[in-house]
């Protein structure tokens, strides 16, 4: 039998969007439900399947197995998973890793915190492609400041390292030092041209806010043992610390609206199907960017018979990441990456640039992560023995580079979730279908970038050169439920408040509505807390 | 199913021994954990202790390594034998086979057994010692992350992920060891 529940603002997702929104209520006083549709778990569970895992897990990325789905909220696992459906001519580089855990996904991600430039807002008034943003950098920047500050980000302070520079605050801490691989690397592109900075990233240089410092574990995906990374984790006890109330295993599938179309109730079901009803004034949706409009879609009712928020139809659409491709060397000299945090410095000539109105800027950054497993098993392929074999792991660990690139796709309509009409799981929800062509655009940048990642491997004087074929995700959600002023082609105002409902809000990546070419979720942090103050005058 | 550390992670991160992942769980149980189809088959052989042993200094021979942990060499050949039911048969077709052209290093051993089916078996017990999992890709059995031997020519240069390396910044003095020159063990 259904009971009922009340707060003033339900909060459904407890990743890092819904966990600061939550906190921020709560702060200010409003009672507060945050549902979570998955587990609860513990770090040091996920260090031990960490380093449980076999060789080749460790050495190709496996960040996802460390966090097993629960039965009743499916997630993505290691491999070819098939939870969601992926069609269209790029469906594999939309294979996203994504969590339904208490804390969300930022339990294992590398922590990198880059802000959108000033132009990134203004993209089809400047170069006449993609989207313009419905509000201004300035209008974010105080809360790219406030998330800085929340989440503990380390960064450059020296201008000339910062990208972009327009900042009315220093970072919380100063950068972590680079290990041998960034030192060397950095050393060698800044001496031939390019522009190679640290990276601004959410992990502690010095005790910050009651974490330790980070020890170099190298491991921050797929999980900090030590929580000198920043985790949603953070900002969800500290919530509950202040009075909010935090239900896991509650999987949202039903939303009630009165004759205004305002959100009355929430429906969720318990791990045992038992369906609970939740009542609040206002609603702020912080589902992950394939989650949330797939429960839009799900929670069709009669009023909205598209799906919640969709009089538009654009619910689902514009699904964006950054589409990546890798370029692997040896390079002549040893570097050996590995040392300290896994993601460290990144080249940002081309992140904007007169040629954004023909094709894709990118990101190029040296990934930090230790290739020893990955060295050991190589070697050991070519079938060597003894000493040669020795000879041979210490070669690959030392020299193997890796450098991981990221593209700017523009939103498209055609790039949409819908849900599938065969699969459902436990609890009888639909999948997620998702079709995904990363575009002209993007291809077109890719081939532009080519003859840059072969004149930065010359610069190593590098063997064994690779730039991949295809396409890869790179775990950066935005887009489907896209922020606009025209209620017509979005789904969000310029507030983050669906245009059909006035008491609901989304604090996601899938508000953003251009997607750069880096990191989404300090962009993300920040809409989530501009979406806590316009709750909580709301709420006034 | 997979396989759990059991040993605990103190707050740190650091493991509190040195032998940073033996999984205690497999060692523990694997020793009378033969298979029922195993039991009574002629060529095959338990896990014994006797098995054990020998499978220890024969790689000595296939590793090159002096100094091998009997503990983790017996979780090894359990789960050897586990996987092929006749590894024991292999690997004293091994032994044999070294020991009647009085071999002692394994490059003339990997030279004499080019043309033989028998290279794969020692290339499986190679890769065993230095991944510390037998069998290969996402379905190999883990047995242990930091003593896996493919670690220790790279222990000047790397550390293992998942480990704290040390105090915040202390990786900003370190150097670029060459890579001619292996670590003392």
């Amino acid at each position: 039998m259904s009971t009922t529940t009340s707060a003033d603002v339900i909060v459904v997702g407890s990743g890092v969007c819904g966990a600061v929104v939550a906190y921020q209520l709560a702060h200010a006083g409003a009672s507060v439900l945050m549902l979570e549709a998955g587990p609860r778990g513990e770090r040091s569970a996920f260090v031990q399947r960490f380093q449980a895992l076999p060789p080749y897990n460790r050495a190709h990325g496996d960040f996802a197995s460390p966090y097993p789905p629960s039965p009743i909220a499916p997630h993505p696992t290691y491999g070819n998973d098939d939870y969601v459906a992926l069609k269209g001519p790029d469906a594999a580089a939309y294979r996203q890793s994504y969590l339904r855990y208490v804390g969300g996904t930022t339990w294992h991600w590398s922590g990198l915190c880059w802000r959108h430039l000033l132009v990134d807002f203004r993209l089809k008034s400047t170069y006449g492609v993609g989207r313009d943003w419905p509000i201004a950098y300035d209008e974010l920047e105080p809360y790219y400041v406030l998330a800085e500050s929340m989440l503990g980000v380390s960064g450059p302070n020296d201008p000339a390292q910062q990208s972009p520079a327009q900042r009315s605050a220093p970072y919380s801490m100063d950068s972590i030092a680079y290990g041998t691989a960034d030192r060397y690397f950095s050393d060698v592109v800044n001496r031939n041209g390019y522009k190679c900075v640290p990276i601004p990233q959410a992990k502690n240089s010095r005790l910050f806010d009651g974490r330790p410092s980070c020890c170099g574990s190298n491991s921050c995906m797929p999980i900090c043992p030590i929580g000198a990374l920043y985790n949603g984790i953070v900002h969800v006890d500290k919530a509950v610390a202040l009075g909010v109330k935090l239900i896991d295993n509650a999987v949202v599938y039903r939303i009630d609206t009165d004759n205004a179309n305002r959100i009355t109730a929430m429906h969720y079901f318990d791990r045992n199907k038992l369906s609970h009803r939740v009542a609040g004034k206002l609603f702020v949706v912080a589902a992950n960017g394939i989650e949330t409009p797939k429960l839009f879609l799900v929670a069709a009712n009669t009023k909205n018979p598209h799906g919640i928020a969709n009089s538009s139809d654009q619910v689902g659409r514009n699904m964006m990441d950054h589409p990546g491709l890798h370029l692997s060397f040896l390079s002549k000299e040893p570097m050996w990456p590995g040392h300290g945090p896994v993601q460290q410095s990144s080249i940002v000539d081309f992140r904007d640039g007169a040629f954004r109105s023909e094709y894709s800027g990118n990101r190029i950054m040296m990934n930090n992560l230790s290739m020893s497993t990955l060295a050991g098993l190589t070697a050991l392929s070519k079938r060597l023995v003894g000493k040669k074999l020795d000879y041979e792991i210490r070669r690959r660990a030392a020299c193997s580079v890796d450098i991981s690139i990221g593209y700017e796709i523009l939103p498209d309509p055609n790039n949409r979730l819908t849900l599938s009409k065969t699969k459902r799981d436990a609890l009888g929800i639909a999948h997620p279908e998702i079709y995904y062509d990363v575009g002209d655009y993007v291809r077109k940048g890719a081939e532009k970038n080519r003859e840059q990642l072969r004149h930065i491997a010359s610069l190593f004087d590098a063997t064994e050169v690779a730039i991949t074929e295809q396409f890869n995700a790179n775990n950066h959600i935005m887009g489907g439920t896209i922020m606009g002023d025209d209620p017509e082609n979005s789904v969000l105002d310029r507030d983050c408040r669906t245009h059909d409902h006035a008491n609901l809000y989304v604090a996601s990546g899938g508000a953003m509505p251009s997607s750069s070419v880096i990191n989404s979720t300090l962009s993300m942090v920040a809409l989530s807390l501009r979406v806590a103050d316009k709750a909580k005058a709301a709420l006034a | 199913m997979r396989s759990h550390i059991t040993q605990p992670v103190n707050s740190a991160g650091r493991n509190t021994r040195r032998r940073q992942t033996l999984f205690g769980f497999i060692a523990l149980s694997l020793a009378p954990w033969v298979p029922a189809w195993a039991k009574g088959v002629g060529q095959t052989a338990k896990p014994s202790a006797g098995g054990s042993k020998r499978f220890i200094e024969f790689s000595k021979l296939a590793t090159g390594h002096q100094q091998l942990d009997p503990a983790l060499g017996t979780s090894l050949f359990a789960a050897l034998v586990e996987q092929d039911r006749a590894f024991t048969s292999k690997l004293a077709l091994l032994e044999q086979f070294a020991r009647r052209r009085q071999i002692t290093d394994v490059d003339a051993l990997d030279a004499a057994l080019r043309n033989s089916p028998l290279r794969d078996d020692l290339m499986f017990i190679i890769a065993a010692w230095y991944t510390g999992a037998v069998g290969t890709g996402p379905q190999a059995k883990a047995v242990t992350y930091g003593e896996a031997l493919m670690y220790a020519p790279i222990a000047d240069g790397s550390h293992n992920p998942g480990f704290c390396a040390g105090a915040t910044n202390s990786w900003a003095s370190l150097m670029r060891p060459p890579i001619d020159v292996l670590p003392k063990s």
